[in-house]
């Protein structure tokens, strides 16, 4: 042996080495990552944007880190050309995993302990105390789920690493099998849960089935990850070897089956097309068997009958948006990869003479048709899963074309950069001004919605010129100085063009007073600067929300979750203060203070002006509530004068509450509505309707698109804290809910709805209204509402009026409890009433196109009519293919045969109170003997009071 | 003769692909071996076998005494090893890439290594990734060398080196040989290699053709160049002896094996032989020779000359 080696002695400073040289080569990443997310903390600490940004950043970040080493260590060496020398060296394997680990594990956890330090040391103001604790119901599972995902990437990524060569592939499949792992676990805990209730409900309930599937998930997730150990230690032995992990040995002996990867240039000059196509085949080929693959798993999930009876927690795992962000982030991943496979070939492809249009389209062909792919899969097989997004037919090639573009960008931003990852992250930042630009396109367009059709057209097809024309340089290796401008041209174009729209969307009023005033047929608005008291008021109000909150926080520093009491206690101190606002604004000296008139005048203001305008669905929400109490305490006279400000016409459900009161009177409801008829004078409505400002599309209340639907309730069954087991009785309540819903449905009771045909599409100019017109969406369904309020206020007085008694049609209402029939602002036609409907239950169900949002149903406050704009009535409603057909029969109602008030999407559910009404509540909102219709049975009643309990 | 390596009837495959058919040969100590053969022979899988990088399927093999397979890390400690294309950390300095290997072995191997950086001329400070491509290959040989290894496995060592350092390189391997290291070469150098090589081992799309003393080889083996009376005429017999052959219009050169006098004797009373010549081969002959086609699959027909070429 030679005098100078030694390795006994050498062994801990060989690894100490190893070490090093791993800090060294990933220092760029980790302070990368550690500075981008401690700037972010900041940002999102000092401008407060609330706890979920900031628990975001230290939750992902430290996963972000794990990923990015982890997921190369092993596959880096390869792709660096220095896989051969380090195995060389006399290290032992279990070194150079150690020290790769190490550096990995250590990298991740130094950023999570600065962020979560951070966001200890100075979150507090946002975040408060109680939510960074290991609570599951809290958004503190953060911590815990941070951590946990932090060792699965550091496993999964190790071990992907292990087998593949390519750092960029290992980093996708090892997302991937997280994605998968998760799906599997949770999967499996679901249904053998559900199997396990299935065969006996009677023993259990919601609670314990919500229970075992989160234990059973978690616990197979981490069976998954001692397996993934034990894999990556006997992947580390191949690797060490120079071979393989093997998982499945017959796919490893057909891959070394399989022809040669590399080619020499006489073998590739001959069907140059075949062979160029076979390059990106293979290197996108996965791709598009893992886009196949996920979307024949959706398939199979979706139409998983032994799921189907379950309850429908499958929506928390494959949300609309997160299938449309995945589609989104496919999309820009296949643009940047596109040109990928054709660098390292370029030199070669140029020497043989390949024409630079033939290698460009080649390159573009499989990609194209991977896009494609996606979009066609969103086509065939997600509205079907999506069916709470409003899959009408522009916004589904609006959806195709943004991906396009996309990838449009992508493989421009591709072709000019050679490395991947620069290429990705232009082509990250080219979606992002893409996405811009069309939201600039979109608020442009109102005038014209071809304008927005050729812009997008424009705007997919630029690239692609570009690349084209690009080609000839970039096979030859040469860039072009004019190119170069161009391309910098096009991106302070895109900036520029971004910063106009910006300008235009936040200086510009889209609706001048005058044309508002004519909308409202008064003629006569407040003056504006007197809304600037209005919102010190406002403002008084949120600082006292915010000083409640520290107060009940301070008052019980050693509550680290806060509980349902202690939040209602909050909740009970801010409606309180509610309540005082709304007495304060009546002391205002001017009558009608003009909700509508703030929301629609301008998008800034309505933002600006949300806690008075109640653009803010919370702080419209809790001024509901404090309104509601106001009625429930039987003060009547200042509930009118409330409404006579115009403050809460907006909710025919408060309008109902209201009616329905026993002190009130026909009278007292005529009044009223006389005084809502004349603000909104029907036999006028159509002038501002033809003045072409509005172009009306949108459903009623979409923001409550998710929370809507009884079975989306049962959703979030499976999301309910699991230590909160009163709120999680009551979430147990649902089900029963829906099965007396139905029976309501069932018995015969009336149910009445009103609705426009929103079919109308154009102007009494003859011009085509762009649909989903962002502005006119938000404007019209309170339009549409308050015109319904009359009718609605019209109809209680009529049934209080004809006990026993229901009318047939609207005409009967008219004219001694309603002056005129609304105008519908579609067609300047009355409005329609239905009777008798049937109410689809199944929110899975689809319309027979394929594309059509199923129903929201929603179970509102007692009493009332309901509202809503259908875009197409000519749809069949069917139900699942394993379920009987029903009756082409279908309707949305409001009327509700009394159940209670409640908040029902998860965010709030956990936290809201419920609206808990009088002792004699029941009796008192159903006075009136109907046959058929209000006042619920001496059966109905006790149901319905043991259904009050939580 | 103490072996320092002993390889007995190794295969390794890949896939389908035989790399290593039945391989069996020894190298004694204090010599330098050179392992030939064309592109794709299972030269680098033997040295990767050699040094526990990969594993055979079936066959022994013994490093210092070593089995590679297990004992893989301590006999990467007592070899230098420079791989065919230096895989170096390309945002290391070259000190840093000295320091950082010299973690791995004993004290002093990083004196040795700046001491031989700074005699190739190759400046300490500069990241490898601003090397050129002789300038890496002397940090490989540095890095190798610096442990003053008991054996040193070169897998085209001097590719990218001038011609100046090149000589000086091979002296070194020589003298080396003469203290009693073992140097072990894989080359397609073959005229250096002939220079410097003791033993030779030839390997042909992963069988043994040939493996023995060069000395040996050459006094074994005769370079024929034999003029005939006619084009059309074969080759005369030479009783199975023949490693290669060809036939350039009335000439035939062939490489003969274990010729005896009275069979050239014969050779030149034949009577479709005109002239005969017969001389020792080179090394790159006897390696065309070994890796050409076998005589009996050569055409009958003139051949352009060049087709013959390796």
């Amino acid at each position: 042996m030679s005098s100078l080696a030694n390795p006994s002695s050498a062994a801990a400073r060989g690894f100490w080495r190893l070490v090093w040289k791993e800090v060294r080569q990933y220092r760029a990443v980790v302070l990368t990552l550690l500075g981008t997310g401690l700037l972010l903390q900041a940002l999102f600490l000092v401008f407060q944007f609330g706890s979920l940004p900031v628990l975001l950043v230290a939750g992902v970040f430290p996963v972000m880190c794990g990923l990015a080493i982890a997921g190369t260590a092993f596959a880096g060496e390869h792709d660096n050309a220095t896989y051969f020398g380090l195995r060389a060296l006399p290290a032992t394997r279990r070194d150079i995993l150690v020290a790769k680990l190490a550096v990995a594990a250590g990298a991740a956890l130094l950023v999570f302990a600065l962020l979560w330090l951070m966001v200890f040391v100075f979150g507090e103001q946002v975040i408060g105390p109680h939510e960074y604790v290991a609570d599951r119901s809290e958004s503190g599972e953060w911590v815990l789920s941070s951590l946990a995902m932090v060792a699965e990437v550091l496993v999964y990524g190790a071990l992907v690493s292990l087998i593949e060569r390519n750092a960029l592939v290992a980093v996708v499949k090892t997302i991937t099998l997280l994605f998968i792992v998760r799906l599997i676990s949770f999967v499996v805990a679901y249904v053998g849960v559900g199997a396990w209730v299935g065969f006996s409900p009677q023993f259990h309930s919601a609670g314990e089935a919500s229970d075992a599937v989160f234990v059973g998930s978690y616990l197979l997730r981490v069976v998954f990850l001692a397996a993934g150990i034990a894999l990556m230690l006997r992947a580390a032995q191949r690797w060490y070897v120079g071979e393989r992990l093997a998982i499945w040995p017959g796919l490893q002996r057909w891959q070394e089956d399989a022809p040669p990867r590399t080619y020499t240039a006489a073998e590739t000059a001959p069907g140059i097309w075949r062979r160029l196509s076979w390059l990106q085949v293979r290197y996108f080929g996965w791709i598009g068997l893992a886009i196949l693959g996920a979307a024949l798993a959706v398939f199979l999930w979706e139409r998983s009958a032994a799921l189907e009876d379950m309850v429908s927690s499958r929506r928390q795992i494959i949300r609309p948006e997160w299938s449309i962000a995945l589609a989104m982030l496919a999309s820009v991943l296949i643009g940047g990869l596109t040109f990928r496979a054709a660098h390292a070939r370029k030199q070669l492809l140029a020497q043989l003479g390949v024409p630079p249009g033939q290698v460009w389209l080649t390159q573009l062909l499989l990609p194209v048709a991977i896009c494609v792919l996606l979009v066609a899969l969103f086509a065939v097989v997600f509205p079907a899963v999506m069916s709470e997004v409003n899959w009408s037919d522009g916004f589904f090639w609006g959806f195709a074309v943004f991906l396009l573009s996309f990838f449009t960008w992508g493989q421009l931003c591709s072709q000019q950069t050679r490395s991947t990852l620069p290429a990705l992250a232009w082509s990250g930042l080219a979606a992002g001004l893409v996405g811009f630009a069309y939201y600039g396109l979109y608020l442009l367009s109102f005038d014209s919605p071809h304008w927005q059709r050729w812009g997008a057209a424009a705007l997919t097809a630029y690239p692609l010129l570009e690349s084209f024309l690009r080609s000839p340089s970039w096979l030859a290796g040469t860039g072009s100085q004019v190119w170069r401008w161009i391309g910098i041209r096009t991106t302070v174009f895109t900036l520029l063009a971004a910063g106009l729209l910006w300008k235009f969307e936040t200086e510009i009023p889209y609706i001048s007073d005058e044309q508002i005033g004519l909308a409202q047929n008064d003629g006569v608005r407040p003056d504006t600067s007197r809304f600037e008291e209005i919102l010190a008021i406002a403002s008084q109000l949120n600082d006292r929300r915010r000083e409640t909150d520290r107060r009940v926080r301070s008052a019980h520093p050693n509550v680290d979750v806060m509980s349902n009491e202690l939040r209602r206690e909050i909740d009970v101190a801010w409606f309180a203060a509610c309540r005082q606002y709304l007495e304060r604004l009546l002391e205002l000296p001017y009558e009608n203070v003009g909700v509508q008139y703030l929301f629609v005048r301008d998008s800034t203001q309505a933002i600006d002006y949300g806690l008075v305008a109640g653009a803010r669905n919370q702080c419209m929400w809790f001024m509901r509530v404090a309104l509601g109490q106001v009625i429930d305490a039987g003060d009547i006279e200042l509930a009118e004068r409330i409404i006579r400000k115009e403050l809460f016409l907006l909710d025919p459900a408060l309008i109902a509450r209201w009616a329905w009161l026993p002190e009130n009177d026909s009278e007292r409801i005529r009044r009223l509505i006389r005084y809502v008829e004349s603000d909104i004078d029907p036999q006028q409505a159509t002038v501002w309707y033809r003045s072409g400002l509005y172009e009306l599309s949108i459903p009623t209340q979409p923001s409550h698109r998710y929370s809507s639907s009884p079975l989306l309730w049962l959703r979030d069954l499976i999301t309910v804290p699991r230590e909160n087991r009163a709120l999680r009785q009551r979430a147990f309540e649902l089900p029963q809910a829906v099965r007396d819903y139905k029976q309501a449905i069932e018995s015969g009771i009336a149910f009445y709805r009103l609705y426009v045909d929103s079919e109308f599409a154009e102007d009494s100019a003859g011009r085509s209204l762009a649909r989903d017109h962002y502005e006119c969406g938000r404007y019209v369904p309170y339009v549409c509402t308050q015109r319904f309020v009359p009718v609605q206020l019209a109809a209680i007085a009529w049934l209080r009026d004809h006990p026993g008694e229901t009318f047939e049609s609207l005409d009967q209402l008219v004219p001694d409890y309603l002056a005129n029939i609304p105008l519908d602002p579609y067609t300047a036609e009355p409005v329609i009433l239905e009777r008798d409907l049937r109410v689809p239950l199944y929110p899975e169900s689809i319309w027979s196109d394929g594309a059509s949002p199923t129903s929201s149903l929603f179970l509102f406050s007692p009493g009332g009519i309901g509202v809503e704009m259908l875009r197409n009535l000519a749809y069949e409603y069917r139900r699942k293919a394993n379920t009987p057909e029903v009756k082409p029969e279908f309707a949305w109602t409001y009327m509700n045969p009394g159940y209670e008030f409640r908040i029902l999407n998860f965010t709030s559910y956990a936290t809201a109170p419920r609206y808990i009404p009088p002792e004699d509540y029941r009796r008192r909102i159903f006075p009136i003997e109907v046959e058929g219709f209000g006042p619920p049975s001496a059966t109905n009643s006790t149901e319905s009071t043991s259904e009050e309990s939580p | 003769m103490n072996q320092v390596i002993e390889f007995h009837d190794v295969c390794k495959r890949f896939g389908r692909q035989i790399v290593l058919d039945h391989v069996s040969f020894n190298v004694p100590a204090g010599n330098v071996f050179a392992l030939l053969g064309e592109n794709g022979a299972g030269k680098t899988t033997s040295i990767k076998s050699m040094l526990g990088l990969c594993t055979p399927e079936s066959g022994t093999i013994r490093v210092l005494g070593l089995d590679p397979h297990r004992d893989g890390t301590e006999i990467r400690h007592r070899v230098g090893f420079v791989p065919e294309q230096p895989q170096m950390y390309s945002w290391m300095k070259v000190e840093e890439i000295g320091w950082f290997a010299a973690g791995f072995y004993a004290e002093g191997f990083f004196d040795q290594f700046i001491r031989r950086v700074e005699a190739f001329h190759v400046p300490r400070g500069q990241k490898i990734e601003n090397l050129s491509k002789g300038m890496r290959s002397k940090v490989a040989l540095a890095l190798a060398l610096s442990h003053d290894p008991e054996l040193l496995i070169l897998d085209e060592p001097t590719s990218g080196l001038d011609p100046l350092v090149r000589r000086e390189f091979l002296e070194s391997m020589v003298d080396r040989a003469a203290t009693g290291k073992t140097v072990l070469l894989a080359s397609h150098q073959i005229n250096e290699v002939e220079r410097v090589a003791d033993y030779v081992a030839i390997l042909r799309e992963g069988k043994l053709a040939v493996v023995d003393r060069l000395e040996d080889l050459k006094e074994r083996l005769a370079q024929l160049l034999i003029t005939v009376r006619e084009s059309f005429v074969p080759l005369p017999d030479l009783n199975g002896q023949v490693i290669h052959s060809f036939r350039r219009g009335r000439q035939w050169q062939a490489l003969v094996a274990d010729l005896t006098p009275p069979q050239l004797e014969a050779l030149r009373t034949h009577e479709y032989v005109e002239a005969i010549e017969s001389r020792r081969p080179s090394l790159e002959e006897i390696f065309i020779g070994y890796l050409g086609p076998s005589a009996a699959a050569l055409p009958t027909e003139p051949h352009p000359s060049e087709e013959m070429q390796p």
